[in-house]
This record gives structure tokens, sequence and C-alpha cells, in this order.
């Protein structure tokens, strides 16, 4: 005879239990799945219906068209303005996360005023953007701290023979505030990271015989590396769809996705706004798949070199 | 094979003296341990060895070359850590071929030498694991295997043993043992273990506070030690104070239980307070009224008696004595009964307070 495991008969209320037990994470969850649902999905859903042609607030009703982005590819300065928008996220996070980690590992040394150095490099990380925007105007505007400096010291003629850094598609200003405000970030990251990881298995490659740079690359940047990526995914995506400070500081037209997206959603004309939405749209599209590739070569590369 | 030589080593840190005048020379192909509680300055001491901290004052000196000067990653070292410190990030093969491919040997030489080693430490199935896939004793031998590979002139071992279970402990001792005897490498060694101390090493030194407090083989530091503390540390039983007084030819140690007659020393200085160790199993006991013959016999009662390992150990407490006394014969003495102890004088040592 099979043996049956006793079951004793389910009373109302333990079946209340249990249904309340399958449901406590779910429910516990919903205040923040709504706020997500709503406020992202909600207003993603919408602008995604009007890049397609269902804006009936504006008595636009033409869903469903691709016509508002055959426009945008087409629209003058458009593909520039990809191309800038990619510059001025790429190369601050580049250079920024070189920096960043080359800062980190000079804080594990001790020096004198290790504690006030460690106060003042993050102080940037509690300054609006803005704010550093402003300073980076009276710094390096052609008016500017600098430029009247070398002006009085006879170095330029007139303070307009300084290099223009800031209004101009070079970006040097756009980058300047970029890497004022990342480089504390991803140093914060980056030095908790190699905390975490002590100085022994670099005092181990040294008694095997590893020098200073082989160290580094061998021993110290393969285990910072999962910090790195997380950090410059970060700072990768908010440069990408920055606003304000390329808004600012850029040279005018064509001007990054996200300050043409605005440009249009300003226009007096609202069916303008769906281009605009189209914009956002393909923001985020491109956006999304950059970082996706990105982690996906790096997942790639971290299983071909054996890990899990 | 190399000599490695301290030399009046000093290491302070702030206000506070990690080392305090280290001298010691390990012979060339030899293993030194250095044995002290936790905090006495010999991890300090190694990792000047090793150059990972720069002494204060002192030398380091290989073959009698002074490498103070010396970067760690060029005095060929090799230095296995408590903790391994594998790379997690590299397979087996890669952690043992890293001072290899550091050194830029060629790749066919470094596929040799790393199946070679492998076979040594017997992991040649385990190539190509991760070191979070392997066990403690796997990983200890991956640590030894990759530090050997280069051939250092000096090897450091920094309590390789203590994370280990009891039983992986014994096989990794003997393991090191034969490695050691086997590539006949300069060895440093420490631990706060003295059976592995003991067991491991040609000659010890014991540290107490950043001080050498004494040097000599295993078997000098267990039956004849210099100093209380030490004798403590060696795990030595049977202490008996009391107050010299030298002859000419023999010297008296008079304690609460009447004078000990002990084999003279050099340093025995008459009326200093000293005390007197033996070995348990230097002590013989009898029935009393038994053949037990000469001097240094008191009669006593047994206080308590614990079977371990073939052999009873007694205690006796005689004339204000408490001593541990083991007896290797077939004879039983219960609890409670009278019985004569006796130590031979030779085998008493006696050292200042």
């Amino acid at each position: 005879m099979l043996a049956t495991k006793p079951t004793a008969p389910r009373s109302g209320r333990s079946r209340r239990a249990s249904w309340l037990q399958r449901l406590y994470v779910p429910l516990m969850l919903t205040p923040v799945l709504l706020t997500i649902g709503v406020l992202f999905f909600g207003a993603l859903i919408v602008a995604l219906l009007q890049s397609f042609g269902h804006a009936p607030i504006y008595g636009i009703e033409e869903f469903p068209t691709l016509r508002h982005y055959r426009n945008l590819f087409t629209l003058p300065g458009f593909w520039s303005s990809v191309g800038l928008t990619f510059y001025y996220a790429l190369v601050p996070t580049v250079v920024g996360t070189i920096l960043s980690i080359y800062l980190a590992l000079m804080l594990r040394r001790r020096f004198r005023g290790k504690g006030l150095v460690q106060f003042v490099y993050k102080l940037p990380l509690m300054i609006p953007y803005l704010v550093g925007v402003a300073l980076t105007i009276v710094l390096f505007g052609n008016g500017g701290i600098i430029a009247r400096g070398m002006f009085a010291l006879g170095v330029i003629e007139s303070t307009r023979d300084f290099p223009r850094l800031i209004y101009s598609h070079a970006g040097w200003g756009i980058m300047i505030v970029y890497l004022w405000k990342q480089i504390p970030f991803t140093t914060l990251i980056v030095y908790s990271v190699l905390m975490g990881l002590g100085r022994e298995s670099e005092e181990a490659a040294a008694t095997l015989g590893a020098h200073r740079w082989q160290t580094f690359w061998h021993v110290t940047l393969p285990q910072i590396m999962p910090g790195i990526v997380s950090a410059t995914v970060i700072v990768f995506a908010f440069n990408f769809g920055s606003f304000e400070v390329p808004f600012i500081l850029g040279g005018g037209f064509p001007n990054t996705l996200p300050v043409e997206a605005w440009r249009a959603f300003e226009d007096a004309d609202y069916s303008n706004r769906l281009r605009a939405m189209a914009i956002v749209m393909f923001i985020g599209v491109l956006s999304g798949a950059v970082l996706f590739t990105y982690l996906a070569a790096y997942r790639r590369f971290e299983r071909l070199r054996g890990r899990q | 094979m190399t000599e490695l030589r301290l030399a009046a080593l000093v290491k302070e840190f702030d206000d506070f003296t990690a080392v305090d005048h280290i001298d010691l020379t390990v012979a060339p192909g030899s293993l030194v341990a250095l044995l002290g509680p936790s905090g006495c300055g010999k991890t300090t001491t190694l990792r000047m060895v090793a150059g990972l901290e720069h002494p204060t004052a002192g030398d380091v000196l290989f073959d009698g070359e002074s490498v103070v000067g010396v970067p760690t990653e060029r005095r060929n070292i090799g230095m296995v850590f408590q903790r391994y410190v594998l790379f997690p990030h590299m397979n087996v093969a890669k952690n043992v071929s890293f001072g290899l491919r550091m050194r830029r040997v060629s790749a066919t030489e470094i596929e040799r030498k790393v199946a070679e080693v492998l076979e040594v430490v017997q992991l040649q199935d385990l190539a190509r694991r991760f070191p979070s896939q392997l066990s403690g004793g796997q990983q200890q031998r991956v640590a030894i295997a990759r530090t050997v590979i280069t051939d250092p002139r000096v090897l450091l071992m920094d309590e390789p043993l203590s994370n280990l279970d009891a039983k992986l402990r014994e096989e990794m001792r003997a393991f090191i043992t034969r490695l050691q005897r086997q590539l006949g490498i300069t060895t440093l060694f420490v631990t706060h273990d003295q059976v592995e101390a003991i067991e491991l090493a040609d000659r010890i030194g014991v540290m107490f506070d950043g001080r050498l407090v004494q040097f000599g083989t295993p078997e000098e530091i267990f039956n004849r030690p210099r100093t209380k503390r030490v004798a403590d540390f060696m795990g030595t039983n049977n202490l008996i104070p009391g107050r010299l007084d030298v002859q000419r030819d023999a010297s008296t140690l008079v304690s609460v239980a009447g004078p000990l007659q002990c084999a003279s020393g050099a340093h025995h200085v008459s009326g200093e307070d000293a005390i007197a160790t033996v070995r348990p199993e230097h002590i013989d006991i009898g029935t009393p009224n038994g053949p037990l013959q000469g001097p240094n016999r008191f009669t006593g009662r047994i206080d308590d008696a614990v079977y371990y390992g073939g052999t009873l150990t007694y205690r006796v407490v005689a004339d204000g004595l408490s001593l541990q006394v083991r007896d290797r014969s077939t004879r039983r003495f219960a609890v409670g009964e009278e019985v004569t102890v006796h130590i031979d004088p030779s085998h008493l040592w006696v050292f200042p307070e």
C-alpha cells in the first residue's frame, strides 16, 4: 500500500492565510510598482502613441503613421545632432573614468591632508548641475576669470582671443561640467570597490614579481571592473539624456537630441510636439541599445575569461 | 640556496614599536619558524623580508647583500599568505603561471613548468577550476605552487595552515615539510602554534612584544626555555619556583618542597629567584619504599589520572608542589594512592625568574 501523507482538513482560515501569503510580496510592492507604472510606462505609452500620430489633444489623429520618424531622419542637422549627443556623452565618460580610477588609486595612499581631499572631492556630488554650468561660464567664458586673467597678464591681446570653450560645438564647457560632477561619482564607486578588495592581492602580485603596471593591469583592474562598468552605465545614460547642460553651454543648432526634442516641443506649432515625442522615443531606444550591447559585451568578456 | 639574515631589524608604527631589534639567520635551505602570540611582530618581520613594509632601522640581507632598497617584485621571493589570496578571476593554471607570465617566460616553458608544479602539488586535474570552486586545502596548495614555480630565493609563509581544519592541517604540514626538503628553499615560517613550529622547523625563534626572546632548535626551545613566558607558551607544565644556591659543582633550587638538586649551569647565580622545569615524561613514579633512589625524591598523592594515547598522565601533589607525571609503564595508580616521585637532576632545567 502506498503511504500517503496525512492531509489536515483545510479550514477556511488557513486557506485565506496561504492566499495572503502568496500575495504578500506583490501587495507590498504595489505602491512602488504603481509609481513606476503610471509615471514611467504610462508616460512612455502616451509618448509612443503620439510619435505614431495619435494625439487627439492637439486635434491630430493619423494613427498609425511613421511620418514623424521619417521627417525626423530627413531633417537637416538631425544626424549631426545624433553625433553630438554621442560625442558629448562618450568622451566625458571615458576620460572621466580613467581620471577617476587614477584618483581612487591615489586616495588609497597615506598622505598629509588626505581627510580634507576626501571631503572636498565629493562636494560636486551635492551641488546641482546648474551651479556647475554657472561656474563654467564664470571661469571659462570669453569674459570669464581665466580669460580676464590671461588678458591682464598680457598672454592674449583681447578677451575675444581666448579660445571658445563654451557655446561651441566642440563642447569643452559641456564636458567640463560633466567631468566636474561625474569624476567624484565614479571615484566614489571605484574607491569603495578598491577598499572592499584590500591590498592583499596586489601584494601577492608584487611578491610574484609583477611590477606596478602589471599588477594594475592583471590584478587590480579585472577585480574592480564590475564597479567601473556600473559607474560608466549610469554616467553614460545620464550624459546621453542630459538636457540643461548642452542647452545652456552648447553651440546652438544643431544641438543634442534632448535639446532638439525640447525645441520641437516648445514650438508654437503644436503638431511639432509629435516630432518631439519621436525624438524622445529615439533617444530611449538608442541609449537602451547602446547600454544593452555594452553590458552584453562585458558579460561575454567575463564568460570568456571563465568567470561565472 | 640563499642565506637570509635579519640584522637589528626595527619597525615602528607612529608611536608603537612592532619589531624591536631582531637579529636572526636562516641557514641556506633550512626552515625557521617565528613563533609567538598574535601581535608579537612576527608577521611584520615577514613583511619586511618581503619588502611590503620598510624597516625603520636595521637590515635584511640575502647572502650578505642588503635588499632593503630593492622593491618587492625584484627580491625574487615567494610568499604564502594566511588567506591564500589567489586571484579570483584566474583559474588554477593562470594563478600558478602568474609569476612566470610577469617575467615574460615563453609559453612553452610556462606550460611545461605549470604541468610539473601542478603534479608536485597533485592538482593536475583542477587546472581549469577557479579558486571559488576549490576547497581550503586545494587553494592552499595552489598558493604554494604559485610561489615555488618561480624558484624564489626565500620562501615566506604567514600562518599558512591556520585556516584549515585539524586533519587537513596535519596533511599540509607533512606536505610542506616534504616540499621544503625536496626543493631546499630557505624558508621563514610564521605561526602561533607551537606544535606546528616544532614539527616543521629546523630552528625556532620565539617572539614576544617585538623581541626575539629565544632562538634554537625545537628541542632546545621545548626542553630548555629561557624565560617563564617561553615555557608557558610552549605548554610546559611543572614550573617549580625557588631560590638558587650555587655551589662549585652543583646548584640547588630551594623550593617550597625543599631543596632540588639540579645540574649546574653557567648562567646560575646564587641567591637569585629561579624556576625549574621538568617534562612530565622525565619524572619517575613508584610506590613508596620502592626502588627509586637518589636525590629529589618526594612523597605525594595521586590527585588525578588521565589516560591518553597509550600513556597515563597523573597529577601528583607532593609537599606543596603539583606535578604532572607521564607514565608509559603498564602499572596503574589509583586516585588518592600514595606514591613517590623522583626527578633526575639532569632533567631539571633552571632559568631565572
